[in-house]
């Protein structure tokens, strides 16, 4: 009777201990000050390093002593949660803050950003166009993709007059500028620039690597010619060209869809598309094209209509699209679109003839033609749309211009295209089928790869990433995008410019780019990607 | 029995609605909204958006509006999948889910069964232990590490089968497909079912009309098969409505790890997407499914145990 | 003359009687203590990250090898059955107390009050349980994990209420509390002094099942991607993040493997406990 009572209470403080301990270690210990592995810095990791713990002391915090809590934010992924493991443990080691991570999905991340319901997170931007204007305008003031509550009047004026600037070197002086007074200011830090990463079999051929990772299908082909195999990462939202603002879209548009000009395969540059050619006017405002002789895949002719019904109907007020303020450039478009002008006929686009479209520009736009190969741009037959609806993009109704149609579209299973006769340059495409898969797990997606079921995919397992690199079918580029983390600059404790310059300055950025990433990203010292020629970059480590 | 199918259908419907009406409400609750991307909406954007799916009108009526063209049927178009309406969505993905379900419902009988037979039949020898061990593994691995193991044995390291997604044709190898998915799936299933088999089997093995039957001389295996078999099982039929409902429903893993396109996808990325009319038509698939099988279980109930008819 | 027992001790008797059960109740309560014991005594912190040990298979050093940051798995397999613990326990206790009040109050008053609000249970039994949770999770999961506990605990009550329900439908019938109401008990106190008491059995035997489910729905998900924040983790994000963690060119089994078998036995352990305490309470209501 006495042991049995003695073991029935022992169990039950037990069990108390354990569920006293259970609560009480539901926070965050304190990590020992250990090393987060070697500086592969190296001394001027270092140098930055002291530097930013000086900067910290001088406004107030010296050794982290008095810093206040703060999260910082990032949207849920395998790979940011090892970006912000790593930023964590360096700004702990480095500058004895702690600091407390905070993921969430993406929908309430987003939201959490926009509303300023923030102090610091993890962020990413990649280039629209290959310009340093897509770069640099998002952190004007009022910029829905700014975010972190920086105002500058310096910096706004600058860009805009950048932007009406037609000589080449003035402009990149004026941007040059601005850059440097992003890297003084600080309202973001950046990390790393980007690199895509992918993995396709050898007899894939005319599938190029390029900075902004775009790849033309009509010159992409299997040399068995069997149906080429791409996974796609998602499942398309829409393939109407006015509405559709994803990466995956575009790689399924850029197939279906020609537009005034093309995307070279290989350098990404623009090339002639459905415009042959084209004249700049002496002032740069008026852009005129001369569509060559090329036909939709029911047969019709391509019009300069088409294409000016296709814009215009993007800057109509009544469209649901997000993307109409890449047509902002054109003349009264921003008027048109947000409902200042209700004519119509104030947007600047004419149509001289049937293959002659002229473009007014509302200011002089050094990358017009960058733009131009982009989806929002892409023509829209109003006939089709007007005798559809809403259903115009169903594969049974879709009338394409490019090298490719829609024969088939199951939603989550896979997406089939078929070489289009019609096209001007069918004589050229070698391909007969694609098929899209919209597998959004990686881990799948390689599996399928490794299966020899998918010929391209485009995102790669990091858990293996430094086996997969040794592997002659990997491809990995530089990609025109950086990675960055803003900080909400209205609050306390960011407010304070040392602060901020503390934080970027203690991040190991090499250390990230060799052992966290590992995919061979450069480390970023300064926001504008490096890749565009003769611009002087400021670094926010030069003072 | 007409008038009881009538009034369950009445307060089935009855109950859909309700349900249909508080998600309508807490689906827009949560933060985030439907159109936001990497690339903020502009305020003219958002206007454009608000104007052209309604969102500018005052809740009550966006939600009257709604409620009016689910009962005439009209779903709507998605708000991630633009060009598709839910109903184009739903239902190939419904197909796949009752395919899977389907098969895996067939598995958990027919592995469960015998397994609980036996164990009743061997009770408490060697075979009853295993049998109800293996039974009880069902319960105690979930499926979403069943799935990932079964993955890294027969796919990644034995390469016998094909790692994921949903078959294309009618080939060995691309059926074989289902194969992982349908076991993780009715594994639980088969835990359930045997420990019921075995416990009906044992409830009426010790009747007397089965002593009748031993003492006539016949065989074990013609008792066990023949006369109490039919009876053992009424505890597994009432188990099989929930089950049903729950292998269709409760799928939304073994979709995720398998790749198979089916309802569970749709469920959970409407959800993180803010994706409102699929969700809303998620939901409704499956609260109607749960009551329908609910129905149909009381049904079979009525009709295997006429004592209960007369309620 | 024989010992006056009450029906819990004659229970708790016939519990101890039962092997299978009593290993369960040990193996779960050292697995417990583990979970508080071993990241107080390993050398490794369960959140220091060590950027050039990542994806190491098991080592004398790291007894069952490493993550993708360079962590020690075993410590961050322990740590993390505390969250699955708490959750559990917490989320069920929120059940447990709600349900019970609920159902009793329910049963007890009958009539017109007992249909509406087994009506009310039912329309709640219909709405589809994850996705709420899903929809609740997105709405406070930057705020709190704690309210992530109450959301499940929030929807495992409904069983509960019901069994309390309808215990208390049949014990409302016995003679002693007719008796009682004679004598002019007030109606709480009946419920308090007679009721209660005698639901303790279902009671407990249902908290010991309700405790694996939640602890399974916290770890479902965390494999969607909704579980707690980094850097602490619980037995769903590792077994995520291990069933990731394999590819046609490699298998870094051990992180599947070893927070997959500590969740299993749990849950194993778990439900024998619930089992023995089942029957142990069975016998003795025939």
């Amino acid at each position: 009777m006495g042991g049995a009572s003695w073991g029935r209470s022992t169990m039950r403080r037990l069990s108390w201990l354990l569920a006293l301990a259970a609560l009480a270690g539901c926070k965050p210990e304190d990590p020992p000050a250990a090393n987060g592995g070697p500086a592969a810095g190296g001394s001027a990791q270092e140098n930055r390093i002291a530097q930013a713990r000086k900067l910290l002391a001088e406004a107030g915090y010296a050794d982290g002593k008095g810093f206040p809590t703060i999260e910082f934010l990032y949207s849920t992924s395998e790979t940011n949660k090892k970006i912000a493991a790593a930023l964590q443990s360096m700004w702990k080691t480095g500058l004895g803050v702690e600091v407390a991570l905070v993921n969430t999905e993406w929908k309430t991340y987003l939201d959490r950003l926009s509303k300023m319901d923030y102090q610091f997170g993890l962020r990413g931007w990649i280039g629209d166009y290959n310009d340093p204007n897509t770069f640099l305008d998002m952190f004007m003031t009022g910029s829905g993709n700014n975010n972190t509550g920086f105002s500058n009047d310096e910096y706004d004026e600058l860009i805009r007059k950048a932007n009406a600037e037609p000589d080449k070197d003035e402009r990149r002086a004026m941007l040059e500028r601005v850059e440097e007074i992003l890297m003084t200011e600080l309202p973001i830090s950046p990390i790393n620039f980007y690199v895509s990463q992918q993995m396709r079999k050898p007899y894939v051929k005319g599938w190029h690597s390029n900075l902004q990772s775009i790849h033309p299908l009509k010159s992409a082909y299997r040399e068995d010619g069997q149906t080429l195999v791409i996974n796609n990462n998602a499942e398309i939202q829409t393939l109407d060209p006015g509405i559709a603002r994803g990466v995956p879209e575009h790689r399924v548009q850029i197939g279906l869809y020609e537009g005034l000009l093309n995307y070279h395969p290989e350098t990404s540059e623009p090339i002639p598309g459905a415009a042959e050619r084209w004249e700049v006017s002496p002032d740069q405002r008026t852009y005129t094209f001369h569509l060559r002789e090329c036909r939709w895949s029911d047969g019709k002719p391509v019009t300069a209509r088409d294409f000016e019904y296709a814009w215009r109907r993007v800057l109509d007020p009544a469209t649901p699209t997000d993307y109409a303020y890449q047509l902002f450039y054109i003349k009264g478009g921003r008027a048109f679109r947000e409902g200042t002008s209700i004519d119509p006929r104030s947007i600047g686009l004419a149509c001289r003839d049937d293959r002659t479209l002229v473009v007014e520009l509302e200011n002089p736009c050094a990358f017009f033609l960058n733009l131009m190969p982009f989806f929002t741009y892409y023509p829209v037959r109003k006939d089709i749309v007007e005798r559809h609806g809403t259903r115009w993009t169903l594969p049974e109704n879709l009338v394409c211009n490019g090298a490719f149609r829609v024969v088939e579209r199951v939603t989550n299973q896979h997406l089939i295209l078929e070489k289009n006769p019609e096209y001007w340059d069918a004589a050229n495409v070698r391909q007969q089928r694609i098929k899209f898969l919209p597998i959004d797990t990686v881990s799948t997606a390689f599996s399928k790869y490794d299966a020899g079921e998918c010929d391209i995919i485009t995102s790669v397992p990091l858990e293996f990433i430094r086996k997969l690199q040794t592997q002659p079918d990997f491809y990995a580029h530089n990609y025109l995008g950086t990675s960055y983390f803003s900080f909400n600059v209205t609050r306390p404790p960011f407010r304070d410019a040392k602060v901020r310059r503390a934080f970027a300055l203690a991040v190991d950025r090499e250390t990230l780019c060799e052992n966290i990433l590992k995919g061979g990203q450069k480390p970023a010292y300064n926001y504008v990607p490096t890749s565009f020629p003769g611009f002087r970059h400021t670094r926010l480590d030069s003072r | 029995m007409f008038g009881m199918i009538a009034r369950r259908l009445a307060a089935g419907a009855l109950t859909v609605f309700t349900i249909a009406s508080l998600c309508f409400f807490i689906t827009r609750l949560a933060p985030g909204n439907p159109f936001s991307g990497e690339r903020q909406l502009s305020k003219e954007a958002m206007e454009s958006l608000n104007r052209y799916y309604g969102f500018d009108k005052p809740i009550l009526t966006q939600y009257a509006n709604t409620m009016l063209n689910y009962l005439q049927g009209d779903f709507g178009p998605s708000y991630y999948h633009k060009d598709i309406t839910v109903h184009a969505l739903i239902w190939p993905a419904l197909k796949v889910s009752t395919i899977l379900g389907a098969i895996a419902f067939c598995l958990a009988l027919m592995i469960g069964i015998p397994l609980g037979v036996l164990g009743a039949a061997r009770q408490n020898q060697l075979s009853d232990h295993a049998a109800m061990t293996v039974a009880v593994l069902g319960i105690c691995v979930p499926n979403f590490l069943l799935g990932p193991l079964l993955k890294m044995l027969f796919a990644h390291a034995w390469k016998a089968l094909p790692v994921d997604s949903w078959p294309e044709n009618f080939t060995a190898w691309e059926l074989s497909r289902l194969l992982m998915p349908a076991f993780t799936l009715a594994l639980v299933h088969v835990a359930y079912v045997s420990r019921l088999a075995r416990a009906g089997m044992l409830d009426v093995l010790n009747r007397d009309y089965i002593r009748t039957a031993r003492a006539k001389g016949l065989s074990e295996p013609a008792i066990v098969l023949k006369h109490a078999l039919k009876n053992a099982i009424t505890p597994v039929v009432s188990y099989a409505g929930p089950m049903a409902a729950v292998i269709v429903t409760g799928s939304i893993v073994v979709e995720k790890i398998f790749n198979i396109p089916g309802l569970g996808q749709h469920f959970v990325k409407s959800a993180l997407d803010r994706d409102h009319p699929l969700l809303m038509g998620s939901i409704l698939v499956f609260s109607t499914l749960i009551i329908l099988f609910n129905l149909a279980v009381d049904l079979a109930y009525a009709w295997l145990d006429p004592r209960v008819r007369t309620e | 003359m024989t010992e006056h027992r009450t029906p819990t001790q004659l229970a708790l008797r016939r519990f101890r009687k039962n092997r299978r059960a009593l290993m369960a109740l040990v193996v779960v309560t050292l697995i417990g203590s583990g979970t508080v014991v071993i990241p107080w005594v390993s050398p490794h912190p369960y959140d220091r990250t060590k950027f050039d040990e990542d994806y190491r298979h098991p080592t004398p050093s790291h007894w069952f090898g490493t993550d993708g940051l360079g962590r020690d798995l075993m410590v961050r397999a322990f740590i993390g059955g505390r969250i699955s613990f708490a959750v559990g326990f917490l989320a069920t206790s929120i059940a447990v107390l709600i349900g019970v009040v609920y159902g009793a109050t329910a049963g007890y008053m009958g009539g017109r009050a007992d249909l509406v609000m087994m009506r009310i249970v039912d329309v709640l039994y219909g709405l589809p349980y994850m996705l709420i949770v899903i929809i609740l999770i997105t709405i406070f999961e930057s705020r709190s994990f704690l309210l992530v506990f109450m959301a499940l605990g929030l929807f495992s009550w409904l069983t509960m209420s019901r069994i309390v329900r309808g215990q208390v439908l049949s014990l409302k019938e016995n003679q002693y509390v007719e008796a009682a109401r004679a004598l002019g008990v007030s109606g709480a106190m009946i419920i308090w002094r007679h009721i209660i008491p005698n639901l303790m059995g279902p009671v407990v035997v249902y908290t010991t099942l309700t405790v694996p489910a939640v602890m399974l729905s916290e770890a479902f998900l965390s494999f969607l991607g909704l579980g707690i924040s980094e850097p602490m983790t619980s037995w769903g994000v590792l077994i995520s993040e291990g069933a990731a963690a394999m590819s046609p060119v490699g298998i870094h089994w051990w992180l599947i493997l070893f927070p997959g078998a500590l969740f299993t036995l749990t849950l194993y352990c778990l439900n024998s406990v619930g089992d023995g305490i089942r029957d142990a309470f069975d016998v003795q209501q025939r």
